[in-house]
């Protein structure tokens, strides 16, 4: 379970990136995250896996305190978590297999092992016959796609979507919006972030709204408010 | 697993290395001519210090006796002068060489060729060269020589201005060592900076693949050691590069130290062959040692916490 109580990000000398946020996230559950651009969503996300800390408030992901994580536990965090970026964020200079197999050697994991999960990860996101490409040489989807084969190549409990389908076309962000799906329907905790009305309101899911830095609305099968 | 990871380090630096050849071969290039400039000022050094020790070699003492002093007396003297410390060498020359000395040294002057014939005897002494171990030897030797229980023997002395030569000489080869010595640790300082700021620049490229590594989960260490061993290599082929370059290098310029010092005075290429570990293994640390350095910085600098 992920749970926010209280969590406050304040730049000096009174601008808060978020406010007084709390909520728990249960596992297994899809949950959307959103808001207008600059209502803090991605701060949320980027709290999630420490690479911003809050200045009040606790987070917790299961038992594990980690609002003042220190810096050689954040790889185990991060580990255990897979997050899809908006501008995917993939190794220019690794082809695509190298990418989502990193995921698998920063664990740990034995080449073996590795040589057997990363071609099943591709093939489901459709990109079997594309492992030795480079990124440059994929679409803005393909790349989405071998950014989500990495988030999910070590079975992470949480997979964060930040703005997965924010350079792509329709067909590509149905695409992807499926294979999120998927995932969450093989026990993966999903928090998406989004800006999408339609995205969102076609899920039927659960949909935390921000306003301001603060929440104002936290709805099962929610519906895009602002 | 200890294994697995350092077979990931190394494959990692290899296929970085790789994909990244041109600006491997930049890299390597620079560390090499920066490497290149070391061994050419240490070479430099060492012709300097040659040229010292041969202008050395050429000061020596010679102690002219009176014609009637026997043979006798001037070889006790030799013997004796031979104890003094810091004395290579004491060499014997009898009036009658010394007189075809100089018959040959002014075989052109005929006014002094013939006004030695008019003289019914040699007008010359027994002569005594006295070679000291290094300029500073010569002090001591020009002590015992102004000793005034010689005076009666010695017809002539010319050691009193070598007095001020070897001083002179002195001077000057301390002040030229200095500057070598100075010059050395500037360029040093100069070759290491430029190969520093080579090795950040190489790791600048890859600033935003630092933090993507960090994101994913990447531990320091595993996203550094890569880039500590593509050190590694760049370092192992610039001296591989350099040490090859000092061969034909060494045999183009041998011909112009045998025509300045003499042949077989000093080989550079021996001095190599013969201090082939300690060159190469001094490179090396050296090269390794600024090239991890460099790499630990700079990506120390573009990995986000």
């Amino acid at each position: 379970m992920i749970e926010f109580k209280n969590i406050s990000m304040q730049y000096p000398p009174d601008v808060f990136a978020v406010k007084d946020v709390s909520f728990k996230i249960q596992p297994k559950e899809f949950v959307s995250i959103v808001g207008q651009s600059g209502t803090g969503k991605t701060t949320l996300v980027k709290m999630i896996i420490a690479e911003e800390r809050p200045t009040r408030g606790k987070i917790l992901i299961g038992d594990w305190d980690i609002t003042n994580i220190k810096h050689y536990e954040l790889p185990v965090l991060r580990r255990q978590i897979g997050v899809v970026w908006q501008d995917f964020k993939l190794l220019p200079k690794k082809t695509v297999f190298e990418n989502v197999a990193f995921a698998l050697e920063v664990c740990g994991e034995t080449p073996e092992k590795i040589n057997r999960v990363v071609p099943q990860v591709l093939k489901i996101v459709g990109l079997g016959d594309k492992q030795e490409r480079f990124p440059y040489q994929l679409s803005g989807g393909e790349q989405q796609r071998v950014v989500i084969a990495r988030a999910l190549v070590h079975r992470p409990k949480i997979l964060i979507a930040d703005e997965p389908t924010g350079n792509l076309d329709a067909i590509n962000t149905q695409g992807i919006m499926e294979i999120l799906k998927k995932i969450n329907e093989l026990g993966t905790t999903i928090i998406l972030v989004t800006h999408d009305r339609e995205i969102v309101n076609s899920l039927k899911k659960r949909v935390i709204t921000l306003d301001g830095g603060q929440v104002v609305s936290d709805q099962f099968e929610g519906k895009y408010m602002l | 697993m200890l294994l697995v990871s350092l077979y990931r380090v190394l494959k990692f630096a290899a296929v970085n290395f790789w994909r990244n050849i041109w600006l491997a071969v930049v890299t390597t290039t620079i560390m090499s001519m920066s490497l290149f400039v070391v061994m050419m000022l240490l070479g430099l050094n060492l012709v300097i210090n040659q040229a010292i020790h041969s202008l050395h070699e050429q000061v020596d003492v010679s102690v002219y006796f009176k014609p009637e002093i026997t043979a006798e007396v001037v070889q006790e003297f030799q013997t004796s002068l031979q104890q003094i410390p810091g004395v290579r060498e004491v060499v014997y020359i009898s009036k009658d060489a010394a007189l075809e000395n100089f018959k040959e040294k002014f075989a052109d002057n005929q006014v002094i060729l013939e006004s030695l014939e008019e003289l019914a005897e040699n007008p010359l002494g027994d002569t005594l060269i006295i070679q000291g171990e290094s300029i500073e030897d010569y002090d001591l030797v020009l002590q015992v020589l102004n000793n005034e229980e010689l005076a009666p023997y010695i017809q002539e002395k010319n050691f009193q201005d070598y007095n001020t030569i070897i001083t002179k000489i002195s001077e000057i080869s301390s002040t030229v060592n200095k500057i070598g010595l100075f010059l050395s640790i500037m360029f040093l300082l100069i070759a290491l900076l430029v190969t520093f700021n080579t090795i950040r620049i190489a790791i600048y490229t890859y600033r935003s693949e630092l933090g993507i590594m960090r994101l994913v989960g990447a531990s320091k260490a595993f996203i550094e050691w890569p880039f500590f061993v593509e050190g590694v290599f760049y370092a192992l082929i610039a001296v591989f590069v350099t040490t090859i370059a000092i061969y034909p290098i060494g045999s183009a310029v041998q011909p112009f130290l045998d025509k300045f010092f003499g042949p077989s005075t000093l080989n550079i290429l021996q001095y190599v062959n013969s201090h082939f570990i300690k060159i190469v293994g001094v490179q090396l640390l050296g090269a390794v040692g600024i090239s991890v350095f460099s790499s630990w910085l700079a990506v120390r600098k573009y990995i986000k916490n």
